[in-house]
């Protein structure tokens, strides 16, 4: 096992490479650079002959440099902790997906769990009492969602409670503790406007939980194993909790493995929509401004979290099924 | 206090207000303090050019009023008149900034409300997209030398408070207002300015270029500090519109003063930094950092990049209302960012944003607006935008391929283009009828246009193959030569080659989008192949300077007679919105790069009357040389292709929003709206 995990560690590394490479090519595909951005946003603004000051920042960020240079300075730097600034903030890159990270990964996991608290028990239910009404109940619900955009589902939340209550539920935090520092009631408040974001983010998810769910639970309830558990005269409960249920989840935790990278990039659109203070919103401009440092760094470490995902949910795997062996 | 709902801070606000009221009343002496000084009234200027025209009048307001206090306050110990916001009254009293008298300058500037004189307090709340916040600067930053009237005619003085010019406009005598002082209570003099221009502007190590105002024929201006207050420009050639130049926006004389004493810590000449990133990132984004000095009405009090601004009111604001009451009204504005202008829409719409200016993307939302106006509590203000073309279509002139750019320099040809679009259709489909459909004739407002020579023009250029007349444009396609030799059903350039006009067009600027969308049918029609392409921004802007477009468009295009974006129509400076940018290059570098255009033609006539008008002293004689520049337009025309003009823009403003005027002009940065309608005189009223 060790020496398995050892081996995965090792590979990682050049598939890292290969992808901040490859993220480094595609950002820097697209004709002009930030700078071209930069003076197009200027003269936009009335500001003319901003030339002069591109010029230094072309020395200074090194932009001057053939492309595969301004890759080798970028990826040492990154190596050490060091992600560059920002061309468009004009700050660190850490200090600005720092700033970001806490949120998202809160707004993330807590999507994430709920999710999975809703799923996983109506998976079951549906399994269990297949082609029941509450089961086609839920399958209903269950196809509205997946069918159902995120960020439509976003925007048609806001009109309601916009044209409705003459409230928009925008941002995080209402305006009496944007600037509070951290307290409880802040966390309450913080919690009390999370709801929606959470409800967007994780219908289509909870949709698809609960199909894959009952899937596998079905398949899994006919198998022979589940009927020899059944003679030998074990409770229904402990049947199906202890015996089916564990082994329909391994599509669900190879899944998890997969999610880690969308708790940084995942609910873009909708914290778009909803102007969520998340780390979405700040990769899709820095793409779309090529602020080559800030974009590059959220590709690896998405990648990376890639990487990571899918080690963890393969070790995650073996210690849940004995059955499974890595030579 | 949203809602009819007492927040914690509206709370905490509210006593600290009774806690001030109570202690000024208990602080009360039996004899106010007398005010001695002048407040001066300046009268408006009726034209926009002979600024040296400028008459004063001195009106003793003050004094008089608080005589009158006097007599009705003797017996008893009233509480005195204060002239300042409650907040403010309050750090006097506890002794955290000097009393108003001694903030004030001897002159403060009087600025007349625009419905009537305001109370104190109240936060100001908006919305911003994208990280620049230029159109908050738009509002708070324009302070330059002197200002447009709020009714964007002609100027008024504001931090220049008299000026002489000598004869032929060589050298100008500037007067600083006496006593003004930056926000953290430093004196401002003409030091703060030659600070910027010496040792930023002239200082290699900083990368600054001198603006186009204080440079006459490539030299730069020599100024000369007589004292503290008067300063001696002079420069070698007339240079009569240097502080029309100056008030462009808030991005010149406002944005060149900076605080001395705050800037030499950050100059490499004067500190241990050895590059002047930190000097030039304070310079460009002042308004990110608390601890920059400014002579704004609100200063930065904190700034989280894409997420949420607070502006607070700068103690030392130099302004006041007639009654001598200290401006700003408003105690705070705070911005927060959206990243989606729907969501503007949306807030309007809920009655969560007090004042919004240009936020709103289009005027598409007008209607849904207008709907819910009262249950959301608000007004909606229609300001014109000013734009002479939504979107100006810049032909590739300077496309690599000479035969596209000899059948752009092809008047029939562009005059098809003009003739096959539906003007109309694109005006009741995409600004649901609040435009106009006509040629790009630039700046309706703009003064030049008052003379009867000018009203004609202007008619003429409106009108220039303006209607949609496909089979017009058809027989013009033809004499042109560009007809179907392939029959693919599309028409060829003359040799034979195919042709395929690629309209490049800014990928955000999803209004201009579908106008490009209705222009490319109504070309199909007349068989012209047609291709939309958006792209972003950096894209753009590198095809763009090179002049590698077939066609080229700018959603709501702005310009103003001479001061305002001349780029649009005399091809002088390289920008991304101008026209042919190489000749551009060619024109702004003397010859030295770019491309000098075929002898002859039209754009050396543009020139020639350009440039002569530039260093024209006589205001009349200048517009002639305009109008004649702009004959040129007319003759050989269009030049640049429009489509629908003067649109206008939304202005969304809560009901208890008060002295917000009905007219400013929104569409061009560099007249200075909504800044030049004074934003320190709004006002929020309690009810």
């Amino acid at each position: 096992m060790l020496s398995y995990i050892l081996r995965r560690v090792l590979n990682m590394i050049p598939t890292l490479i290969i992808i901040s490479i490859i993220g480094f090519v595609i950002i820097k595909l697209p004709a002009g650079d930030y700078l071209s951005y930069y003076i197009a946003h200027m003269e936009a603004q009335g500001f003319t002959g901003v030339e002069d000051v591109v010029q230094h920042l072309k020395q200074r960020y090194g932009l001057d440099q053939p492309a595969w240079k301004q890759y080798f300075i970028w990826i040492t730097n990154f190596v050490q902790g060091d992600f560059g600034e920002s061309f468009a903030y004009r700050k660190p890159v850490r200090e600005l997906i720092g700033q970001r990270l806490m949120l998202t990964v809160t707004l993330s996991i807590s999507t994430l769990i709920l999710t999975w608290a809703i799923a996983i028990p109506i998976g079951i239910y549906s399994a269990t009492h297949q082609y029941s009404l509450s089961d086609n109940i839920f399958t209903v619900i269950g196809f509205i969602g997946l069918a159902m955009p995120n960020f439509l589902l976003a925007l048609v939340l806001l009109v309601i409670s916009a044209m409705q209550f003459g409230k928009v539920p925008s941002g995080l935090f209402s305006p009496a503790f944007e600037e509070a520092p951290w307290s409880f009631a802040k966390v309450l408040d913080m919690l009390s406007h999370m709801w929606i974001p959470v409800i967007v983010i994780g219908t289509a998810g909870t949709a698809s939980l609960i199909r894959i769910m009952r899937g596998n639970l079905l398949d899994i309830l006919n198998q022979p194993y589940v009927q020899t558990a059944r003679t030998k005269g074990l409770k229904e409960r402990v049947v199906i909790l202890k015996h089916a249920v564990p082994l329909a989840l391994h599509p669900l935790i190879m899944q998890l493995g997969m999610t880690l990278p969308s708790i940084i990039s995942g609910a873009a659109i909708t914290s778009i929509v909803l102007s969520l203070p998340t780390a979405g919103p700040l990769y899709l401009t820095a793409l779309q401004e090529e602020d080559m440092y800030l974009a590059g760094s959220f590709l690896v470490l998405i990648s990376l979290l890639l990487v990571i995902g899918n080690l963890l949910a393969d070790i995650a795997l073996a210690l849940m099924d004995p059955r499974i062996r890595y030579e | 206090m949203k809602n009819g709902k007492l927040t914690r801070r509206d709370f905490l606000r509210l006593s600290a207000m009774t806690a001030a009221g109570v202690t000024a009343a208990a602080c009360a002496r039996a004899t106010p303090a007398v005010v001695e000084k002048e407040v001066v009234v300046t009268k408006e200027v009726e034209k926009e050019v002979p600024v040296e025209k400028v008459v004063k009048e001195t009106v003793e307001v003050e004094k008089e009023k608080v005589v009158k206090e006097i007599v009705t306050a003797t017996p008893l110990p009233a509480p005195e008149v204060v002239h300042e916001a409650p907040m403010l009254h309050e750090m006097v009293e506890a002794g955290e900034i000097p009393p108003l008298d001694e903030r004030l300058p001897l002159n403060p500037l009087v600025v007349e409300p625009v419905e009537e004189i305001g109370e104190y307090g109240g936060t100001w709340d908006r919305v911003f997209i994208g990280d620049s916040m230029g159109w908050w600067k738009e509002a708070y930053g324009v302070e330059s030398f002197i200002k447009r009237q709020r009714d964007a005619t002609g100027y008024r003085p504001n931090l220049v408070e008299t000026w002489e010019y000598n004869e032929d406009a060589t050298e100008l005598t500037l007067h600083l207002r006496k006593g003004v002082k930056w926000s953290d209570g430093e004196p401002l003099t003409w030091d703060d300015y030659l600070f910027w221009w010496e040792d930023m502007v002239l200082n290699d190590k900083v990368p600054l270029i001198t603006p186009p105002e204080c440079r006459t024929r490539g030299e730069p201006m020599k100024p000369s500090k007589i004292d503290d207050f008067t300063l001696k420009l002079e420069f070698t050639a007339p240079n009569p519109l240097f502080l029309e130049y100056g008030s462009r926006g808030f991005y010149h004389s406002s944005w060149n003063v900076v605080p001395e004493h705050y800037m030499k810590q950050l100059h490499p000449d004067y500190s241990e930094e050895e590059e002047p990133t930190k000097l030039m990132d304070r310079y460009d984004n002042r308004h990110k950092y608390p601890d920059y000095p400014v002579i704004f009405s609100w200063r930065t009090k904190s700034f989280a990049a894409a997420d949420r601004a607070v502006f607070e009111r700068n103690p030392y604001y130099w302004k006041v209302d007639p009654e001598g009451n200290q401006l700003p009204y408003i105690d705070e504005v705070v911005s927060r960012h959206v990243d989606k202008p729907e969501m503007v829409t949306l807030k309007a719409v809920a009655g969560e944003l007090d004042c919004q200016f240009r936020g709103i993307p289009s005027v598409k939302d007008v209607p849904t607006l207008m709907k819910n106006q009262t249950k959301g509590d608000y007004r909606v203000i229609i300001w014109p935008r000013g734009n002479f073309a939504w979107p100006v279509i810049n032909p590739g002139y300077n496309n690599p391929d000479p035969e596209i750019r000899e059948i752009m320099h092809n008047q029939d040809f562009r005059k098809a283009l003009s003739y096959a679009e539906d003007k109309e259709r694109i005006n009741n489909i995409v600004f649901v009828g609040l435009g106009t459909p006509r040629q790009a004739a630039v700046g309706k407002r703009w003064l030049g246009w008052k003379t009867p020579e000018g009203e004609k023009m202007l008619r003429e250029w409106s009108a220039l193959a303006a209607e949609h007349d496909p089979e017009k444009a058809e027989a013009l396609l033809d004499k042109a030569g560009v007809v179907d030799k392939d029959g693919d059903g599309w028409r060829d350039l003359p040799s034979g080659k195919e042709l395929n006009l690629i309209i490049s067009v800014h990928v955000d600027d999803l209004v201009t989008i579908d106008v490009c969308d209705l222009i490319r049918e109504d070309w199909e029609k007349v068989g012209l192949k047609t291709t939309v392409n958006p792209l972003p921004s950096a894209a753009l802007h590198e095809k763009e300077i090179r002049g590698d477009y077939i066609l080229d468009v700018h959603g709501s295009a702005c310009a103003w007679g001479m001061v305002s974006a001349a780029d649009h129509w005399a091809a002088i400076e390289q920008t991304g919105y101008g026209l042919a940018p190489l000749y551009s290059l060619w024109y702004e570098t003397g010859g030295e790069k770019g491309e000098e255009p075929p002898e002859g033609s039209f754009w050396k006539e543009i020139w020639k009357w350009y440039t002569k008008a530039k260093e024209e002293v006589d205001p009349e004689k200048r517009t002639e040389y305009v109008l004649k520049a702009f004959k040129v337009h007319v003759d050989e025309g269009p030049i640049m292709i429009g489509n629908v003009a003067d649109v206008s823009d939304p202005v969304v403003v809560k009901n208890n929003f008060r002295n917000v005027p009905d007219f400013g002009e929104l569409g061009s940065w560099d007249l200075g709206f909504p800044g030049n309608s004074n934003p320190e005189q709004f006002f929020i009223r309690k009810e």
